[in-house]
Formats: structure tokens, sequence, C-alpha cells
């Protein structure tokens, strides 16, 4: 289970990407329209990319809702708690072998402790 | 009344040759080609795998999240437009707002086909992964108007911000519609040119299929040859340009360089066939008269014509008629060049880059060369500079020529300052 830490450091990573702020700034309690100044097509964007990236659904019904950085991956968080996203795994097919079931990029298969076993 | 004067007082482009205007004049005066070998997997199966690709990727000199929002078309206009705004010295002064009013600042800047690369990349999105993944920025990135609209925004222009679209003729149409706001008394500046980024496997295969490319398929560098007997299409190019005119009294107030006149423009339709030129250029031959007449000059004022001349069969013919059959006796008094020689043939961009070109000539007194001329059709009787050819002193006057599918003909006359 990705822990709130890793999916703030993905979505950072987004944010970054989409908008080009600066991925510490991209912390919980920042706001994205007040604090990150990511208008309504780059929040778009950034859901997109984050379904993507975490193989999950965020409906658009959800997208209003997420206020803050730490809206955003509680409710990531609360539907990966469905989903198979493991940290580092990149988005793409399957690849045979590969513990992402949402991404063949990542790594290697970590050894079967019980934390990934309880997914 | 006196009617307004409008002048030329920045420069600015990216396209094959270069990357800004004083590379790209070195270039030109140097003969140089910017055309070459596409090297993506797609170009393999294409009936031509070569083009004049941008001599310097726009997205190596723009912010990175600025870039991946524009649409190449944008892109490249952007970065024409920064040049040409430095060029200005309006971003040296330190009130603005004092020499410029931003509610009479203007865009016109065309387009041949618009954002043509994300339109089809977003259909590639569509098919291969679904709805979901079209991005949201595909309509403010693809939609025709969208790279003037990113200088009006860059620039808080707030005057008309306009997108002429007449295929080839575009960027023409461009500089023409930014003198008729100036002279009507509505700005005193206005951003105009046009630009082009169809470099892709669709626009290729389609300009192909019309037999309006080059098949040649020798040394890219020696395939665009205007007016030479073994002349068979044009090669693709991409590329903007920008030139900022500005009423004569508002540019003398704050002291601009000034490089040219913008003296006037003919805008005419062929109605004769919605790709093939008429094949006495008829359409082409009112537009420069009406560009001669609005400029209140007369052919012997005409030193040098940047022609349209893009290495087609019939239209490097129509064009020597149509100026024959304007400028009579003086026809061949003229230096005539095509500059698409060595840049291929920007679509949208064309006009503006040629037009850029013109007012360098004027500026500098000196023609830019055409390459690749070996055998002179014997149909085209032009004194056509293969290398660059010294134009007379004194008040002269530059005509630069575009014509495009649709029968759209746009002719823009620009006279020398000193």
């Amino acid at each position: 289970m990705a822990s709130t830490e890793e999916i703030r450091a993905d979505l950072a990573d987004i944010v970054n990407e989409v908008t080009g702020i600066d991925a510490d700034d991209v912390q919980l309690d920042k706001s994205f329209t007040d604090d990150l100044d990511v208008d309504s097509l780059s929040m778009v964007e950034v859901v997109v990319a984050a379904e993507e990236k975490f193989d999950v659904k965020i409906p658009d019904d959800e997208v209003k809702n997420l206020k803050t950085v730490g809206d955003a991956v509680s409710y990531i968080a609360m539907a990966l708690s469905t989903s198979r996203y493991m940290p580092g795994c990149r988005p793409g097919p399957r690849r045979a072998g590969s513990p992402c079931l949402g991404g063949g990029g990542g790594p290697p298969a970590p050894p079967a402790t019980d934390e990934v076993r309880k997914r | 009344m006196s009617r307004k004067r409008v002048v030329v007082t920045g420069l600015g482009t990216s396209n094959p040759l270069g990357g800004d205007a004083p590379s790209t004049w070195e270039a030109m005066l140097a003969g140089k080609s910017g055309v070459r070998h596409l090297t993506q997997d797609w170009a393999e199966e294409m009936p031509v795998k070569i083009a004049g690709t941008a001599a310097v990727d726009p997205t190596e000199v723009l912010d990175r999240v600025k870039a991946r929002r524009l649409d190449r078309t944008a892109q490249l206009a952007v970065v024409a437009a920064q040049e040409a705004w430095a060029d200005t010295g309006f971003a040296d002064v330190d009130d603005i707002d004092s020499v410029l009013d931003r509610d009479r600042l203007g865009v016109a800047v065309a387009s041949g086909i618009g954002g043509v690369t994300t339109l089809l990349s977003n259909y590639d999105a569509l098919r291969d992964k679904g709805p979901r993944r079209v991005s949201p920025l595909a309509v403010p990135m693809l939609m025709p108007n969208a790279p003037t609209a990113q200088i009006s925004l860059m620039y808080k222009a707030r005057g008309a911000a306009n997108t002429p679209v007449s295929a080839c003729a575009s960027g023409n149409e461009g500089i023409a519609l930014a003198l008729d706001q100036i002279r009507l008394g509505r700005a005193d500046v206005v951003l105009a040119g046009g630009t082009e980024a169809a470099i892709h496997p669709l626009p290729i295969a389609a300009f192909a299929n019309m037999m309006a490319l080059s098949k040649n398929t020798g040394d890219p560098t020696t395939v665009s040859r205007p007016w030479d007997t073994a002349r068979d299409g044009f090669v693709l190019g991409e590329g903007a340009g920008i030139l900022v005119l500005e009423e004569l009294e508002h540019a003398k107030a704050r002291g601009a360089k000034i490089y040219a006149e913008l003296l006037g423009a003919g805008i005419t339709a062929d109605a004769h066939d919605i790709a093939q030129p008429d094949p006495e250029g008829r359409g082409g031959t009112r537009a420069i008269r009406r560009a001669l007449e609005e400029s209140e000059i007369s052919a012997a004022d005409v030193a040098h014509i940047n022609a349209h001349a893009t290495s087609t069969p019939q239209g490097d013919i129509a064009e020597g008629l149509m100026i024959h059959a304007t400028l009579g006796s003086h026809a061949t008094d003229v230096v005539v060049t095509s500059t698409k020689s060595m840049t291929g043939h920007l679509l949208g961009g064309a006009g503006a880059l040629e037009s850029i070109a013109t007012v360098l000539a004027l500026h500098h007194r000196v023609a830019p060369p055409t390459i690749n001329l070996d055998n002179q059709d014997p149909a085209v009787d032009l004194d056509i500079a293969t290398k660059p050819r010294d134009l007379p002193l004194g008040q002269i006057a530059g005509l630069n020529n575009s014509f495009g599918f649709g029968g759209a003909n746009v002719a823009v006359a620009f006279g020398s300052w000193s």
C-alpha cells in the first residue's frame, strides 16, 4: 500500500510536469487554485495524468471537491485501497512478471511481504 | 486629411534557415538551403522524405511548460514575436504605457492550416486510449487563431486580434490586414505575419497526392528550384515571421528604428479553380496592380520582387506573366528572387518570412539570391538574381507576392527608408 508521502510525491511530479510549479511546493495543505495557481484546464490535465499514473478513476464530479493537494492525495489513497497501484510503476500495458498491474515499466517484483500480500 | 503612413519597426522569424532574423539573412545571402532529409520513422513510407524543418527547434528556446501548452505553429510564432518585440525597443522603455496604448496594439498572425499536429496527435490518443486522454488543451492549441491569441496575451495587445486564413497567401494577408487597421486609425502598432508547422505524414501525403510536392530524390538542398527547367513541385517548409508595423508618427515620437515603409497591399481572388492557379495569372496581376495603386508608386519605382515562385511547373510561369502584365517595359529591369529556393514553402508562414526578406533587401540594398537556378525556363523572361545583387540607391520599392489554394492572391509593397 502506497504511503501518503509516496502519493504526494508522485502527484507533485505530475503537477510539476503540467504547470512547471516546483514539486517541493506541492504540499498537502496547498490549494490548487489559490496557492499553486493551477487553472481549471491544467487541473483536468493533472487529474487525467494522475488517473494514468495511479491506475484509478477520478470522476469529473469529484474533481471540484479536490481543493487541496491533501484532498487529492486522500482521494487517490481511498481509490487505491480498491486498486493495484504500486509506487514507482509507470503507465503502460502490463509486462509479464511485473508487479505493476497498471504499468509494465516498473521495478522488479519486491519480496512478497505481508504488506504486498494484503493487496 | 492625409492618410496614415505605416513603417516596419521590428522583425522576428524562426524558419529552416535560422532561429532569428540576422542568422536567416546571413544564410540567405550565402545561398544556403534549409531543406533536409526527414529522419522520423514515419518518413520511411512517405512519397516525399525531405522538408524545410526549422533550423532551431522552438522547444529548445521556449520555457518547457509554455511550450507544452502550444501547438508547434504557435511555438514558432511566439519565438518570432519575441524577437520582433525585442527589436522594436518597446521592452527597453522604463514606462512602456507612456509610449504604447495597449488598446491600440493589434495582432494579425495568419496560418494556412492551423494546429494540425495537435489535432492529429489528439485523434491518435482518442483512437488508441479513449476520450479521457484527449487533452483539455486540444482546442485552444489547434484553433487557427491560437498563435494570434498567444501573442495578444504575451503583450497585452487589446486591439483587434485577426487571423486571416488564405492558404499560402495567409502571411501576406496578415500584413495587409494590419496595414488596414493602422490606416483606418484603429491601431497604432500591429504584430503581423504568419506561421505554419505542418511537417507531418498527413499533410505531406495530401500535398504529394495532389501532385504539388517535388518527388525529386536527389540532394535535398537542390530540390527547390524555382524557374529552373528541372523544377517539379515545391518542398514543404515550416516556420514563422512577424513584422511589427507601426504608424509613422507613433514611431517617430518614440525615436524608433525604421527598416522600411509598408506602402500598400492588393488582395484578390482568382475565382478560377480551388487548387490550380489561373494559367494567365489574372488574379495575381490584379493583386499586384492594386498594391502598386494603393502604394501610389509606378512600375519604374519597383527595384526588387520577392516572388511567390514555389518551384511548380505552372505557377512559376504564371507569376512571370503577372510581373510583365503589371510592370510592362520595366519588368526585366527588376531584380527578382525566390527565397523559397532556400527555405522551401512555409505555406501560411511564407508571405511573412518573404516580407521580412523584402524589407531587409531594401534596408541593406541587396537582393538575396535564388539558388538551384541552373537552366532558367525560357518561358520566364525575368532578371532573376542567382547571386546576391546590389539594389540601387535612392527611393526604391520592393514587392512581395503570395498566392494560395482557393485562388487567393496578396501582393504587398514596401518602400526603402532613409
